[in-house]
Parts: structure tokens; C-alpha cells; sequence
């Protein structure tokens, strides 16, 4: 345990919790009601390398002992886990399926999105929310977004996600009440697709 | 700094609630985005006032409100009511935020009852607090049952409901908590805010949060999404009309109040928005022939 204290070199959290997660809440809650927008968060914090900034601010706001994470294999053991266990006090999930949070970096294999939690049909709150650390969200492919939250139709611009990712995405649609929430990141930007939301190419 | 932050209470976390209960209620916000109309069950928290007077409301209010937020409480459309003032209190003394009774100044409106007459935009959040968050309670009283219905999208009784309403009285007689589809998918109670107000929650540019603290639930309708009030092809739906108009402002387009006047049972009839109110008799609107009071008959 020491040991992984000491390679963690252990970055801060917020300096003030209480406010930081506040304002940090409300905008995430602000991308997730305006599916397409995006916003920027996290920008105070240096989390352990590989992991974005907004996805860490993300974790540090609604993470804690009630919601296990999944994390990939490379951050298993990494310098980030410990981080997370430390600030968050949150278990790390054993498999996709039992987490609330789960942590994807595009770069590593993803499982499928039918391999997290989906919730059931009486309570699909219980689905797991996917943070995806993709390339860029202001520049790459195309998106057209519609849904709710969305005044007719939208656009956001996403690099660096695998070609099979809308199919999924599409497969997760029609899942509905059920299905996965993701939250896509990169740097300190942040843009929500709640499962209602619509993606053309 | 803010003034009124030197009156804040100390010893107390901003907005009362400890953090990982707002953890708790913010998770449980973001799902309730997720899914439009979907109850989410949450841990409601004792609050220091009782249940039935907006314990679920003001949950929600202390889980997203910051310090940057301008707070306005209403009560059955009134900023100066019992309940209005007592919640604006509360959040002013734990979180030294800025209140208004401005539907406009507003970046979260806690509400009873009632929707305000202004029509609000993107940057304003409206929170309801909600009695009975469960639209087919009084039809099925077994929550495991209600939460079968909702999974089936199994709403066949509730048309019944308002078939049978046709049936006895010739129309519809719902006219407050008037049931709604959310999404096309789920039918949730808006709470018991008139039928005349049913219509602004749907396409509305504001996010509407719910919170039910005696029930445990919270829901959401996000902004831009379709809320149909149920109704039949030949009975559609239709909001309260009224013979009079505002004795004080005379706005002819906003949900009245009835007000017994006098001993002799004469009413005034007066907006229930005391904002919307007030604005239009500042902006030199009133009543013709002020106060229009409807006297009562005489008794033979």
C-alpha cells in the first residue's frame, strides 16, 4: 500500500471540494441536459498521466464508496487507481457489468458498450455512465445530434473513436429506458450523449 | 463579496447537505436527464422541516445550487407565501446566495404549484416539488406494480382513468397534476401544478428538475424535449379558461386566483404569478375599473 502511495506521487484534488464540485457538477449536468455542448472542467487538476483532466474532474464530483469504477487493464494498477481509491474512496468494479463509472481511454481495446451495465427495464438508472477519453471535440469526424435537450439538431465534431463505435451507439438506442450514458472527454473538455441521443454520420 | 453572506449560518456545509449526499442526489440527477419521465429512486434525507412542505425540492435546489446562482422561490405562483419565503430563507442563510422575486433574474426557480407566466430560457433551471411522483399511484396503489406498468409502458388505465372522467361528466375533470408523456415514453406526474400550465413544460428551453422527498424520487425533463398532456382525438386536451380577467393588472392570458373579498361572499379574481403581477402593473397595465370585484347576490 505504501509502495503505491509513494509511485502515485499522489496530485491533488480540489482545493475546494465543496464549491469546485459544485461548479463542476453544474456543468456537467449542463453538457448532459444540452447533449452536443461542450464544456470545460478540470482544468486545476493534474491527475496521474493518460488520464484527462475532465474525466478526472468528472470522477472527483460524482464518484464515492457507493459506485464502483472499471478501469482498463493498463490503469489496473496504475498510479490513477490509486488516486481515484484515495480521493473518491471508490471500489475498483471487477468486471464492466457491476460498475456505475467506467473509465475508457481510446487508445486501449474497449469492450463492447453491451458489456457494461445497462440497468433493467423497471430500473434503468442502474446502467453504467462510460467516460471515453477520445482525441478532440472540436475537430474530426462530423456528428449530427438530435434528441432530447436538443433544439432539432446539433452538431459536434469527435476524433479518435473506432469505426464500430456508432454501430454500438446505435444498438445502445434501441435499449431504451436501458443502456449506457457517455461522457466523452478530452483535455479539460467534456460533452455528454445521454442514451436518448440520436447520431448521424 | 456578497452581503448577505455575513448572515450565513456557521457550522453548517453550504447548502446544508453534507457532500456525499449531494453526490448521491447529483448521480442521481444525471440519470434522471438520461431518461426523460424515469423516476429515479434516491436517498432522501430528514430535512429540517417536514415532509409535504418541498423536502424533494429543496434536495435538488442544495444539490445544484452555487454560490454564483440567483435563487427565486414561488408557491402556488407567489414569492411572499409561508412556504416561498420560509425555502428562500433557508437557502439564504446556508448558502449566502442572492434571492429575487424577478422570474427573469432568476437562474434557479424553486416552485410549488405553479410555472411562471414569463416563459423561461436556457440558462434557468426550474425545480417542482413533487407530493406524489407516481402518476398511476391512485390507480394501482403496489409500487413493484407501478414500476412493472412503467417498464411495460403498460399505460392503458390511465386512458381509462380520463375515459371514465368522459364518461360521467362529458369531459376530462382532471385539472391539476394532469398527466403527462414525456419523450413519447414515459407518463409522469408533473405535479400538482394547474393543467393550465401543462403546456409550457413542453419544448420549454429551461431544464425541469422534479424532487419527491417523503416518495425518495427524483425525475427530470431536459430542455427541448415534447410533453404531451394525455387526451383523445375527440376530447383533446384544453387548459381552464376564465370570464374574468386580473382585477389588479387585468391580464386576460394568466391563471387567476379567486379571492373571497368580504362576508358577503364577493370574489376578486388576481394573478397567481405575483411577479408576472407586479411587472405589468409597474409597466402601467390595471385593471378596468379598479378592483374588479364580483359581488355576490344578495339572498332574497
Amino acid at each position: 500500500m505504501t509502495n503505491a502511495l509513494k509511485d502515485a506521487d499522489l496530485a491533488a484534488g480540489f482545493a475546494d471540494p465543496v464549491m469546485q464540485a459544485q461548479s463542476t457538477f453544474r456543468l456537467i449536468l449542463d453538457a448532459m441536459s444540452r447533449p452536443g455542448t461542450t464544456v470545460s472542467c478540470g482544468a486545476e487538476l493534474t491527475p496521474p498521466a493518460s488520464v484527462h483532466a475532465a474525466a478526472a474532474a468528472f470522477l472527483l464530483t460524482v464518484a464515492d464508496f457507493e459506485t464502483p469504477v472499471w478501469l482498463p487493464a493498463s490503469q489496473a494498477d496504475s498510479g490513477f487507481a490509486t488516486w481515484l481509491k484515495f480521493h473518491c474512496s471508490c471500489p475498483i468494479a471487477p468486471t464492466p457489468d457491476c460498475a456505475a463509472f467506467a473509465l475508457i481511454d481510446i487508445a486501449d481495446e474497449m469492450p463492447s458498450m453491451a458489456a457494461f451495465g445497462q440497468g433493467t427495464e423497471e430500473y434503468p438508472d442502474r446502467a453504467t455512465t462510460l467516460i471515453i477519453q477520445v482525441d478532440h471535440l472540436d475537430r474530426g469526424q462530423n456528428l449530427a445530434l438530435s434528441g432530447p435537450g436538443i433544439k432539432d439538431k446539433t452538431a459536434l465534431s469527435v476524433s479518435g473513436l473506432p469505426a464500430t463505435f456508432w454501430s454500438d451507439w446505435r444498438a445502445n438506442n434501441t435499449l431504451f429506458p436501458c443502456g449506457v450514458d457517455l461522457m466523452l472527454t478530452a483535455g479539460t473538455q467534456l460533452a455528454a450523449l445521454p442514451r436518448t441521443v440520436k447520431v448521424e454520420i | 463579496m456578497n452581503p448577505q453572506q455575513e448572515t450565513t449560518l456557521s457550522g453548517y456545509n453550504f447548502a446544508y447537505l453534507d457532500e456525499q449526499t449531494k453526490r448521491m442526489i447529483r448521480r442521481a440527477i444525471l440519470k434522471a436527464v438520461a431518461i426523460p419521465g424515469y423516476q429515479v429512486p434516491f436517498g432522501s434525507r430528514e430535512m429540517p422541516l417536514p415532509y409535504g412542505w418541498g423536502t424533494g425540492g429543496i434536495q435538488v435546489t442544495a444539490a445544484i445550487i452555487g454560490a454564483q446562482d440567483i435563487l427565486k422561490v414561488i408557491d402556488q405562483g407567489a414569492d411572499d407565501t409561508t412556504n416561498a419565503v420560509s425555502i428562500r430563507k433557508f437557502f439564504a442563510r446556508t448558502t449566502g446566495v442572492e434571492t429575487t422575486d424577478k422570474t427573469a433574474r432568476a437562474t434557479v426557480i424553486q416552485t410549488r404549484h405553479r410555472i411562471p407566466e414569463k416563459p423561461l430560457t436556457e440558462n434557468q433551471i426550474l425545480v417542482y416539488q413533487v407530493p406524489t411522483p407516481e402518476p398511476l399511484r391512485w390507480l394501482e396503489p403496489r409500487e413493484t406494480e407501478t414500476r412493472r406498468m412503467h417498464a411495460l409502458e403498460e399505460y392503458g388505465v390511465m386512458h381509462v382513468k380520463l375515459y371514465e372522467d368522459i364518461a360521467q361528466y362529458g369531459r376530462i375533470s382532471t385539472s391539476y397534476d394532469y398527466p403527462v408523456q414525456v419523450n413519447d415514453r414515459y407518463i409522469m406526474a408533473p405535479s400538482p401544478i394547474p393543467k393550465f400550465d401543462n403546456p409550457k413544460m413542453n419544448e420549454m428551453p429551461a431544464l425541469q428538475l422534479f424532487g419527491a422527498g417523503r416518495e425518495k424520487r427524483i425525475y427530470a425533463i431536459p430542455p427541448y424535449t415534447t410533453v404531451k398532456s394525455l387526451d383523445f382525438d375527440d376530447h383533446p386536451f384544453e387548459v381552464q379558461a376564465w370570464d374574468h380577467s386580473c382585477a389588479l393588472c387585468g391580464a386576460d392570458d394568466s391563471f387567476l386566483d379567486e379571492v373571497v373579498v368580504d362576508n358577503m361572499g364577493s370574489r376578486m379574481f388576481v394573478c397567481s404569478d405575483s411577479d408576472f403581477c407586479s411587472e405589468r402593473r409597474e409597466a402601467g397595465h390595471q385593471s378596468d375599473g379598479l378592483p374588479q370585484v364580483v359581488v355576490a347576490q344578495a339572498a332574497e
